[in-house]
């Protein structure tokens, strides 16, 4: 009884040991596929009860855009009296971003782990890599896995949750990471000593990591502490925004980003093949 | 085969409404991580076969993984709790209450002081073995044991009530 105990107790552990974050997604995405239509309806009576904070942040974001497009119509109006000027469709970035909006339909702040999962998947156009952001602009995850109708999204309090991060006007950045404790509060680490740091500053993303594009909002600097072997400072950072009261999300894709993974993932594959 | 019915009850009910559905649901913190779904175990008939106790161990903890994402960590905890199971009843409630037939572990087929020391010693060292686990690290393990404080007495509390729950329709049914 005991020998029998013992090696299934080995093989749980062992798996567990050896599998990945991406593994761990995968599976929730398979999962997902069974029980992701009871999650959304129970995320439907939440997303119903929120309906009105809901609304407050479209129309913030509402007014915003608008603003921006207004801005837009009178730069694009200019350009286009000035004859001298390029044309306006050289005004178009080299990569544009695509956008998804997403309902979360679980999420949860209380593991090491933690992963959302949001209902639209490959179908409309979700990839592995895109960034998940906040409708009022503040970083959340990244998609780790997707499926053609959900995606499984590593949350920003996961502990293998990276992403790079910069002190607004500065333009030096760390690493941010979660440690698992306050849900919160992230750790950014690797800024450098000289950088001029003072609490509340704002941290927005860098565009250096992975999936998000540069400027992304993420929090403001709570408290610091240099670590002099390193030359750096250890900073923590209040989030900007309450990952596990979520609704809506923006899936962010960045062609160039998306492209760099492929890249990877095609070079790895030699790797391992060979 | 009314047994088996039962059971399957309680399987659904720990497992799947309240654990994956329920509680998976309210996110109140990161100390507020109940593991209901451990009922199932606790409360299988208090003489089930040890060789048959590791294999429903097994089961619902590959269950939770496949559900939770966790990838082994559910079954490695369930799979302990399962196997000490029998020594921790014995200690508790005595050799001759576990020979019993059928008998769900209740406050009406136990006691109440004997039912809540034995559900709270298996459910304590669930939740400590799976926090413990997860963490991976001695390094900040007073917030393991706080998470273990918060979420083992919700979790005694939802396995009491599965257990109210099922022993309350037996009675009606009678």
């Amino acid at each position: 009884m005991l020998l029998i105990f013992l090696v299934l107790e080995g093989l749980a552990l062992h798996y567990y040991a050896s599998s990945s974050v991406h593994t761990r997604a995968r599976l929730l995405s398979v999962s997902n596929n069974i029980v992701g239509g009871i999650y959304g309806s129970i995320a439907g009576v939440e997303d119903y009860l929120n309906l009105a904070k809901t609304n407050r942040l479209l129309e913030a974001r509402v007014e915003m855009l608008e603003n921006e497009m207004a801005a837009a119509r009178e730069y694009r109006a200019a350009v286009q009296r000035d004859t001298l000027a390029p044309r306006v469709d050289s005004l178009a970035p080299i990569f544009p971003l695509e956008y998804v909006v997403a309902r979360v339909v679980r999420n949860s702040v209380d593991k090491r782990e933690n992963f959302l999962m949001v209902d639209r998947g490959t179908k409309d156009g979700v990839e592995r890599g895109m960034a998940v952001v906040s409708l009022d602009g503040y970083m959340v995850g990244y998609v780790e896995s997707a499926s053609e109708h959900n995606a499984v999204c590593l949350s920003v309090l996961n502990t293998e949750f990276r992403a790079s991060g910069m002190v607004a006007g500065t333009g030096q950045f760390g690493s941010i990471s979660w440690s698992g404790g306050d849900p919160r509060v992230v750790a950014l680490n690797e800024v450098p000593k000289y950088t001029e740091v003072a609490r509340g500053d704002q941290i927005v993303t860098s565009g250096y990591s992975f999936s998000f594009p540069k400027g992304i909002h993420i929090g403001t600097v709570e408290d610091f502490e240099i670590d002099e072997a390193r030359a750096s400072y250890e900073m923590n950072v209040r989030l900007g925004v309450d990952v596990g009261a979520v609704r809506v999300v923006l899936l962010i894709k960045n062609p160039a980003v998306y492209e760099r993974i492929k890249l990877e993932e095609e070079v790895l594959g030699e790797v391992e093949g060979a | 085969m009314r047994n088996f019915l039962t059971y399957v009850g309680v399987f659904v009910t720990a497992a799947v409404l309240l654990q994956l559905f329920l509680l998976d649901s309210m996110r109140l913190g990161v100390y507020f991580a109940p593991l209901a779904y451990v009922a199932f175990i606790v409360l299988l008939p208090v003489n089930t076969k040890p060789l048959a106790m590791l294999f429903l161990g097994f089961a619902l903890g590959a269950f939770m993984d496949f559900f939770e994402g966790t990838a082994g960590l559910h079954t490695a905890t369930t799979l302990l709790t399962a196997y000490l199971r029998r020594p921790e009843m014995t200690m508790i409630l005595g050799k001759d209450v576990v020979g019993q037939e059928n008998v769900m572990p209740s406050v009406k087929s136990l006691g109440g002081g004997k039912f809540f020391r034995f559900v709270a010693l298996a459910v304590g060292v669930h939740c400590l073995v799976f926090f413990t686990l997860e963490s991976l690290s001695w390094e900040n393990y007073h917030l393991v044991l706080l998470k273990t404080a918060v979420s083992g007495v919700v979790t005694l509390f939802a396995v009491w009530a599965v257990s109210m729950l099922f022993t309350l329709r037996a009675r009606r049914r009678i």
